[in-house]
């Protein structure tokens, strides 16, 4: 039984088809076709469940009204404290308040106080975590004076746009609305680029990932006891390759689809696993995410302006909302903790190692370095619990030479091998992808319907769950 | 501004009417192209046949479904070839056949003499005394048709009452026993803790083959069955089956390919899904392996939570049949008849939540729950307990 809203479904495409030859025919009011994509977008939260669709209204209403309160007393401290009191009882109702009442209500029965906090019982409304940030983008502009509260029903469309809404990419006021309330009539933009990021989306969600999922990565982390330290390793790499490549191939996906609206969602993605330390990682991985970060959190806490010190404090502080950011759990704290350390490592390194490093081999090994060290990390990111974790690193630590030399050690070496050729093999996808989109567009759709059709035989049946979806 | 206005509104309509040309095109390749294992999933999603009004029975719409078709079998064929070359070339390489040493004897000529593997039982091995399984024996000695005269059977199930706390140990499991687990994605959430502990304490290893959206009705989609036949062939040290499943199955439901759909509750569907029951214990019995079989717990939604109390009597009248082991999630949860709680009252008076906001699922807490219900109906007689 699969309750996720998938993107990547017979139904959402026939819905999708409907929907835009009805969105196309009222090109000559971009108003109708707002009214259209805020009523689409609505229907899909509501096919989820009506609880979120009344809690996204009532969220639009406050952003609204906070909004025009802003607009009113700009520039001032207060309003500043509202946006953040907001979106931290947001969180904090609908997200957090099992893992905090849980931990504080232990941290206090361990001193001997037997407390029973109230919790109130509530589910995460779907597309939460992504619409608090576009609000917040959107109250710091007029915040700032960079912009006029936007009129309600485009604010609402800013907030529930739905190629975006389930699991991103975060979105930027200042880049968005404007597309919302557009000088000219929209264009579908880049139709054939559109029509091939949605392929390449099922290549990568159909395939590989499900593939990788069921073959290296799911059956080993739910026993981990049960397999060679070799297995563990494989499968490690395997989750690594599956992260990006579901996350990735949903981001697509989005691309896609808000592209054949007439929509540009931002970059979110630019092989990350291409990057050569920690910080050039995180300018390619979830880049919407964490350019948001960076600009909402790091830098309003001080960024680097204030020393060394203070400026990897704040990294580190950053980094574990990041981490709390994609779930309440103590493993997603350490993960967000773990790629803190990472880059305050990496920055120290650079005093030593002058960057760039240009001696023969340098390149591959600072990627290598990068992905393991990445890959150390999404292990506490996959596992259910700490103790898992660490039965899973007890198990890698066991890898032997002997066991190196088997099946598994080859296919171990062959993903060593695909990261360090990584981006010559991207090149080459590149001009691929490129050279499809010259298609002449009469002709296009008959090689796009064969090569999904063949992909879709060569994956096993059934359609993937996104990872983020249910963040 | 009118003039040009109007021109990029044409301008406009004709790039969306292309991406549409498009768009139809590939959606109706891919229909065509992939028709039946279209018609599969409407069928396991809607719980009806969808075939399309006028093309469906088209010579030329099913040359689609057919190349597909003739393709899988090709694919099919040439891996069943190439896994044959591979065990004859590895036969070639071994002087003799070794028997597995760890086949179950006594039971096979008992239960079945037309049994499918006759080999091993004119073996005499060294098996693990049969006294540490007894229930393993029972089973042989009613044969599935004949059984149908219930008198016998309360006496054993209130010899062994499955009261939540004290549980009876009902099967045992020795050393280089497997457990196999089976169900949907209930079991999906239960059968990781059950792997691990069984390998962390007992050392005993499982084959989980979950998987969501599965259940008995609709075998075009996942014939549980078949995989479970094929299963215990290919792993003969399998001693244990647990099996989990029923939300994907209170729908109307087909005969066979093509036939009408019977309707949920129907004398007619009852019977058939009873007859897919049988087969799962038949194939159990046949391999000598003992079943827990878990009915599912009440749900939040009603008319899902009624027709879950209604399949685990099916469930339960029919393990009780074969004389094997069912026993109720609800209990676990603690669940009174029809009720539907998310949360657990624990041991220490403190409320745990059991049941994740779909009203369906587990949480990690509601999974160790199950699991460890399950794991206390195990015996472990000569096995040392290690760690945790």
């Amino acid at each position: 039984m699969d309750y996720v809203v998938s993107f990547l479904s017979i139904e959402f495409g026939l819905c999708f088809t409907l929907f835009f030859a009805v969105y196309w025919s009222l090109c000559w009011s971009v108003r109708l076709q707002n009214v259209l994509l805020l009523a689409g977008s609505y229907a899909l939260v509501a096919s989820f469940s009506l609880d979120s669709l009344y809690i996204l209204l009532g969220y639009t209403l406050l952003v609204y009204l906070l909004g025009l309160f802003s607009a009113r007393h700009p520039g001032r401290r207060f309003t500043y404290l509202m946006v953040l009191l907001l979106v931290l009882g947001c969180f904090y109702v609908f997200k957090y308040q099992e893992f905090f009442v849980g931990g504080v209500q232990a941290a206090l029965a361990d001193l001997g106080l037997d407390v029973s906090l109230p919790v109130l019982e509530v589910l995460l409304p779907i597309g939460l975590s992504f619409y608090t940030f576009h609000s917040v983008s959107y109250l710091v502009s007029i915040n700032r004076g960079e912009m006029a509260p936007a009129a309600p029903l485009d604010l609402a469309l800013y907030l529930a746009f739905f190629p975006s809404l389930v699991a991103g990419p975060v979105n930027r006021a200042a880049h968005m609305l404007p597309q919302i309330r557009p000088a000219q009539i929209r264009q579908v933009l880049e139709p054939q680029r559109a029509l091939g990021l949605i392929a390449l989306a099922v290549v990568k969600l159909f395939f590989f990932s499900a593939w990788l999922g069921s073959e290296w990565v799911d059956p080993v982390f739910e026993t981990p006891s049960g397999f060679s330290a070799e297995q563990l390793l494989l499968s490690v790499y395997g989750y690594s390759l599956l992260i990006y490549l579901n996350f990735s191939g949903y981001t697509n996906l989005v691309t896609g689809v808000a592209l054949l609206l007439g929509f540009r969602l931002p970059a979110n993605f630019n092989a990350p696993y291409a990057a050569r330390n920690l910080k050039e990682f995180w300018g390619r991985w979830h880049i919407s995410l964490s350019t948001f970060i960076r600009d909402y959190v790091y830098i309003p806490l001080g960024g680097n302006r204030q020393g060394v010190w203070r400026g990897n404090l704040n990294m580190l502080l950053a980094m574990l909302v990041s981490g709390l950011w994609h779930g309440a759990s103590l493993n997603f704290i350490i993960w967000g903790a773990l790629h803190g350390v990472g880059l305050a490592l990496y920055k120290a390194s650079t005093y030593v190692l002058p960057q760039p490093m240009r001696w023969p081999g340098a390149d591959v090994l600072a990627r290598l370095l990068t992905f393991h060290y990445v890959a150390f990390a999404w292990i506490f990111f996959r596992c259910a619990s700490l103790d898992d974790a660490l039965d899973m690193l007890g198990g890698i630590a066991g890898l032997s030479l002997g066991g190196l030399l088997s099946t598994t050690g080859l296919l171990l070496l062959g993903c060593v091998l695909y990261i360090a050729v990584y981006p010559q093999v991207l090149a080459l996808l590149r001009q691929g992808f490129a050279a499809s989109s010259r298609l002449p567009w009469q002709l296009y759709p008959i090689p796009l319907g064969l090569f999904v059709s063949l992909v879709i035989f060569a994956s096993q049946s059934g359609v993937p769950g996104f990872i983020y979806a249910s963040f | 501004m009118q003039a040009s206005s109007t021109g990029q509104l044409f301008k406009t309509q004709m790039g969306a009417a292309k991406v549409l040309y498009a768009i139809l095109v590939t959606t109706l390749l891919l229909f065509w192209l992939n028709q039946n294992s279209i018609s599969l999933y409407c069928q396991q999603k809607y719980h009806q046949s969808c075939e399309l009004p006028w093309v469906g029975q088209s010579q030329a719409w099913r040359l689609g479904g057919n190349l597909t078709q003739a393709l899988g079998d090709a694919r099919s064929s040439f891996i069943d070839s190439l896994e044959r070359q591979t065990l004859l070339a590895q036969a070639e390489g071994m002087p003799t056949v070794e028997l597995p040493p760890s086949m179950p004897v006594v039971l096979v000529d008992l239960a079945q003499p037309h049994a499918k593997a006759p080999a091993p039982a004119k073996v005499p091995v060294m098996a693990p005394t049969p006294a540490a399984r007894p229930t393993a024996v029972q089973p042989a000695t009613v044969p599935p048709v004949v059984a149908q005269a219930p008198a016998a059977q309360p006496v054993k199930v209130a010899a062994q009452p499955l009261v939540p706390g004290q549980p009876p140990k009902a099967v045992s499991l020795a050393a280089g026993d497997e457990v196999f687990l089976v169900g949907d994605s209930l079991m999906q959430g239960v059968a990781p803790h059950l792997a691990n502990t069984l390998l962390k304490r007992y050392q005993i290893k499982s084959v989980n083959l979950s998987r969501q959206s599965t259940g008995l009705a609709y075998p075009g989609f996942f014939n549980w069955p078949q995989t479970v036949s094929d299963t215990l062939q290919n792993h003969p040290n399998i001693r244990l089956m647990v099996v989990f499943l029923g939300p994907n199955d209170p729908w109307d439901m087909p005969e066979s390919k093509g036939k009408p759909f019977l309707r949920f509750k129907s004398p007619e569907w009852e019977a058939l899904y009873r007859k897919r029951i049988d087969r799962i214990l038949d194939e159990a019995r046949a391999h000598n392996v003992q079943v827990i079989w878990v009915g599912p717990p009440n749900m939040q939604k009603p008319r899902l939570s009624t027709a879950m109390a209604y399949l685990s009597g099916l469930y339960e009248s029919q393990a009780q049949l074969y004389q094997q082991h069912y026993v109720s999630a609800n209990g676990v949860l603690g669940y009174q008849a029809d009720e539907f709680s998310y949360t657990l009252q624990n041991s220490q008076g403190k409320r745990v939540k059991t049941r994740v906001d779909d009203g369906i699922h587990f949480t990690t807490t509601g999974q160790k729950l199950i699991a460890e219900q399950v794991l206390s109906m195990i015996a472990f007689p000569g096995l040392t307990v290690t760690g945790h």
